[in-house]
């Protein structure tokens, strides 16, 4: 199954209906773009033709150089628990390339009649802006052990991304063992930028207590984990709502 | 004036077949929340279709729901859209609507 994105848009009373519709329409151009190069679903996309050495990096649109970029620098700061080289098949970017997409689907909404808008890739978030005068987005975390009920809630605009054990068919890789394991139940990490947030969240689910440590020494990062026995560990600055690290600032203004 | 007809693409199989399919875009204008509901390019040849749908058979809504039971919450973040058992059902959804 696909990853369903759903995006909500909030606008200024008035804002004419066929802007709106274009700058929704971008969003979309942008997602649908992703997953013509990206999707290892499709035997003929440029990045299925990599992964079967068809062609070269020189013979695919540039965006797959930044995005492999990306995911090297992604591989260092998680100290190789995020690493889509390791799995098996050839390099798999999906780890990274969803947040990714979630971004540049953002960027179309940019607009100034736009006050805030969210895009949820699969439970993925990237988001700016601002709904309440003061007052940071705020989204819930779904409890990994009843998906119907928030475990709890954070304040943030930009990146927030979750990972979990009840995510299908990604089977989660530990490219140390190089087995299919987690860490954790369900791993979240806030940031600045989805791409990054997604790697990390992958990385912290089956690396656990030592990537939490690692996202923590890194700058605008937080994460939070809750275990398989249900205990829950978090990096000092994680903004649970109400708590003093959450801040009405959107890095975006 | 002639027209030349949609050229129709089939689905080649079941949704496996892309990575993003969006299912819904919500518009929330001055604090009042509209949810329009479309199905994205899973099968359009170029041509979006839309329908309405019950959302009480979509499991991506149920997270909404969440979030509309909190007035003050502006999404839900979790790796439970694809759970199988979410999937499975998000796949009869889709069959009924005409997407294998």
């Amino acid at each position: 199954m696909g990853t369903i994105v759903t995006i909500d848009v909030h606008v200024d009373a008035g804002m004419p209906v066929d802007r709106l519709t274009a700058y929704v329409g971008r969003a979309r151009s942008a997602l649908r773009r992703a997953d013509d190069v990206f999707s290892t679903w499709r035997q003929d996309s440029p990045m299925s033709r990599l992964r079967r050495g068809e062609v070269g990096l020189a013979d695919v649109p540039q965006e797959v150089t930044l995005v492999l970029d990306a995911c090297r620098d992604a591989r260092k700061l998680t100290d190789g628990w995020f690493d889509p080289w390791a799995l098996p098949g050839g390099v798999d970017p999906t780890g990274y390339v969803k947040g990714w997409a979630a971004e540049r689907a953002l960027d179309a909404l940019r607009q100034p009649e736009v006050a805030a808008a969210v895009v949820n890739a699969a439970g993925d978030i990237a988001s700016f802006g601002c709904v309440s005068p003061g007052r940071p987005l705020r989204f819930a975390i779904v409890d990994p052990f009843d998906p119907t009920r928030p475990a709890c809630v954070v304040e943030h605009v930009g990146a927030v991304a979750t990972s979990g054990t009840y995510e299908r068919g990604e089977h989660l890789f530990n490219p140390y063992s190089r087995q299919a394991v987690s860490a954790v139940a369900s791993a979240t990490v806030v940031g600045p930028e989805l791409g990054m947030a997604d790697a990390f969240a992958t990385a912290l689910a089956v690396g656990g207590r030592d990537v939490l440590d690692r996202i923590g020494s890194l700058d605008g990062f937080e994460a939070m984990t809750i275990g398989h026995d249900r205990e829950c560990l978090w990096t000092p600055g994680f903004p649970w709502a109400g708590s003093l690290a959450s801040t009405g600032a959107d890095p975006a203004t | 004036m002639t027209t030349t007809p949609p050229t129709t693409r089939s689905s080649t199989g079941p949704p496996e077949n892309y990575n993003f399919g969006i299912i819904s875009v919500a518009v929330t204008v001055s604090g009042s929340r509209l949810t329009s509901v479309t199905i994205g390019t899973l099968d359009d040849g170029g041509n979006p279709r839309s329908q309405s749908i019950d959302q009480q058979s979509i499991p991506i809504l149920e997270q909404q729901a969440m979030q509309a039971q909190s007035a003050n919450i502006q999404g839900v973040s979790g790796a439970s859209y694809t759970s199988s058992g979410f999937q499975a059902s998000l796949q009869g959804a889709l069959s009924q609507l005409g997407f294998k």
